[in-house]
């Protein structure tokens, strides 16, 4: 951090506000039509604060699309990849960093390789084999292949490689094995690591929507990115609804992104050991 | 003092088998890679595999998907050369580039001269290609009818929205980040709000911003109307569909980017700053000479990632525009989208335009790694 002259301050700050408020007005918009009486939204000159206010729309919305079910989707499916990722990934890097095999470093070159092939490539044959195990449109199809992943591995091998020896040694001598040391050493070192690994991989299992667009045909199975792409077609003419269904389904992302942000932040400045 | 050795050495190098462990750890190694092995061999390394099968064969999706099925459907290179070679479009490249040809060629001559006079650097020249090659496509893809040629439609069309989104998003990011790392008030405020947009979701942002640009009644073009500027038609128009994509694009993303920023210009040293001011460097000098070389590492890092972002966009185009009008905003990934999940199906044509735009990705991510060591500067 630079101490800085006042005008170079308030410079900053001009310039940090006029962003800011070029940041937030399409969502104050979106906020302020979802609570305006429909027919009243294209009304000039602009409101920003509803004549009316109309909080109808939320309950219209609520019958008309089940929000709360694409909701529970989109939550089941992130939070599975999240833990999943969490225990396999801490698995396979416990793995890399600290046990002795045969084609451990060749193992390792793989699964890093498989980090640069972009997801639109296994996106067909995906769906292939999904729908050969009899998951298409399914639970088990949203959540299993997303329980599993390459930068996860390389995260916590990267992390664990921090961790001194000496820590285990103890343990060792004792007579622990290694699912021991894992378990009750190693995880419980690295609150940290797996915390943004966490908030990271929620974060993109949550706004994920090629893969469960493809992998889901029935409404209540879609998850909610998928689900509100409907509402382009749905709610072509009624933006009070449209912006209604917006705003609910961005509440509790709110809630958990100003509970969380110091993860969020620090998942996304991890991306850096990509 | 040697048996004290004999016990360390092995823990030190941790890579060594030592005394105490001679013997590998085998199955420990098979219980805890299990897991990952398993789903990432069926879920990651077999649809690889399939992938590279799949785009040498039209399977289209109606038979199961068996070694006869695909040794039926084998059509060899086909779907690569109908993509690449105008083919798809019974189409002459020379006559679609006629007058602009001479004009290019002159800018070339002109590019190449400069940098042979070393009066522009490597990455000025191969910046300025770059972005004549981007406007090369956009006039392209406007005054030609693309109708049949979708592949290279959408090829120019990746290309434009890769040119401006990129250097927009990066350069913007880095200002704001300058602008926040200082003490300031209210930093969690700033950051929070440049960042909603990213917590968002790229669906929520394309459906706002749909609508922002409505051209009848959206905010931007009752905005324009009280400056007395009549607004384009934005996502009905050609010309401006691409555009109004690439400023959602920015807006969704610039809260990442400068979060990146933000702990790169965090890790520059004070005393560096401290040092340029003793030797009587104004602000503007502090910026160029210290700020930036140190965070280079750092832009090399979010320059890779933009543009690997950028060249598999596909949920902006899906649902703002749906690819047009009259395809103005298929970029890449939607053709693949198109080609595979839309009747007839062609899951090998489909595979075929994927596999592009990995080697497109790969080559610019090699060319970026290998010209780091030109322009990243790495503390000693």
């Amino acid at each position: 951090m630079k101490r800085s002259h006042p005008l170079a301050t308030v410079l900053a700050h001009v310039l940090l506000l006029a962003g800011a408020f070029l940041m937030l007005i399409p969502l104050l918009w979106t906020l302020s039509t979802s609570l305006k009486a429909p027919g009243t939204e294209f009304s000039l000159p602009v409101r920003w604060i509803p004549e009316t206010w109309h909080p109808g729309n939320y309950l219209e919305v609520a019958r008309l699309v089940p929000l709360p079910r694409w909701f529970f989707n989109s939550l089941v499916v992130a939070l599975a990849a999240t833990f999943g990722q969490m225990l396999t990934g801490s698995m396979a890097g416990y793995a890399f960093a600290r046990l002795r095999f045969r084609g451990r470093d060749t193992i390792f070159l793989l699964f890093l390789a498989t980090m640069m092939i972009p997801p639109q490539v296994t996106i067909i044959p995906l769906f292939i084999i999904v729908r050969a195990f009899g998951w298409y449109d399914s639970y088990p199809g949203l959540i299993v292949p997303g329980l599993f992943g390459a930068f996860s591995v390389f995260i916590m091998r990267q992390f664990f490689l921090t961790i001194p020896e000496e820590l285990e040694d103890a343990a060792r001598i004792d007579g622990a094995n290694h699912w021991q040391i894992y378990w009750r050493i190693m995880l419980p070192l690295s609150g940290p690591a797996l915390a943004t690994l966490g908030t990271f991989t929620f974060m993109t299992f949550w706004n994920s929507f090629l893969y469960p667009l493809v992998i889901t045909r029935r409404e209540e199975m879609r998850t909610l990115p998928v689900g509100l792409s409907v509402f382009r077609d749905t709610f072509t003419t009624e933006w009070t609804l449209l912006t209604a269904g917006l705003v609910m389904s961005l509440i509790p992302v709110v809630i958990a992104f100003l509970l969380g942000q110091r993860y969020f932040v620090r998942g996304i400045t991890m991306t850096g050991l990509k | 003092m040697a048996a004290e050795s004999q016990v360390t050495i092995p823990q030190a190098s941790g890579k060594s088998m030592g005394p105490l462990r001679r013997h590998g750890d085998g199955l420990w190694a098979l219980l805890f890679l299990a897991p990952s092995l398993v789903g990432i061999l069926i879920f990651v390394v077999g649809p690889i595999v399939m992938s590279v099968l799949i785009s040498f064969t039209d399977w289209r999706l109606a038979s199961p998907l068996t070694l006869q099925s695909l040794r039926e459907d084998w059509v060899g290179w086909e779907n690569y050369v109908q993509l690449l070679t105008w083919e798809e479009a019974h189409w002459s490249p020379f006559r679609a580039i006629a007058w602009r040809a001479p004009i290019l060629l002159v800018s070339l001559a002109g590019l190449l001269w400069l940098m042979w006079r070393r009066s522009l650097g490597v990455i000025w020249g191969v910046g300025l290609l770059f972005l004549s090659a981007v406007l090369f496509g956009y006039f392209g893809g406007l005054i030609v009818d693309w109708e049949d040629r979708r592949f290279w439609q959408s090829m120019w069309n990746t290309l434009y929205f890769v040119g401006l989104s990129v250097p927009l998003t990066v350069a913007i990011s880095l200002l704001l980040a300058s602008a926040l790392n200082r003490q300031l008030r209210g930093i969690a405020f700033y950051r929070a709000a440049y960042f909603m947009p990213v917590i968002s979701g790229a669906v929520v942002v394309a459906l706002v911003w749909r609508w922002m640009f409505n051209p009848s009644i959206g905010p931007i073009n009752q905005f324009l109307g009280l400056l007395s500027i009549e607004g384009p038609g934005w996502l009905n128009s050609r010309e401006w569909a691409m555009p109004a994509i690439i400023i959602t694009d920015i807006w969704s993303k610039i809260g990442f980017y400068m979060v990146i920023f933000l702990a790169g210009l965090q890790g520059i040293p004070h005393h560096l700053y401290e040092a340029a001011e003793l030797d009587g460097a104004n602000k503007w000098h502090k910026f160029w000479n210290v700020t930036l070389p140190l965070l280079s590492s750092t832009t090399f890092l979010n320059v890779v990632l933009a543009l690997i972002a950028a060249f598999q966009v596909f949920t902006l185009p899906y649902i703002m525009t749906e690819g047009g009008p009259a395809g103005a905003t298929r970029v890449l990934v939607y053709y693949m989208y198109e080609r595979a999940f839309d009747t007839p199906f062609r899951m090998g044509l489909g595979s075929a335009i994927a596999w592009i735009v990995f080697v497109i990705i790969f080559a610019i991510t090699a060319v970026q790694w290998y010209a780091r060591r030109k322009w990243v500067v790495y503390e000693e």
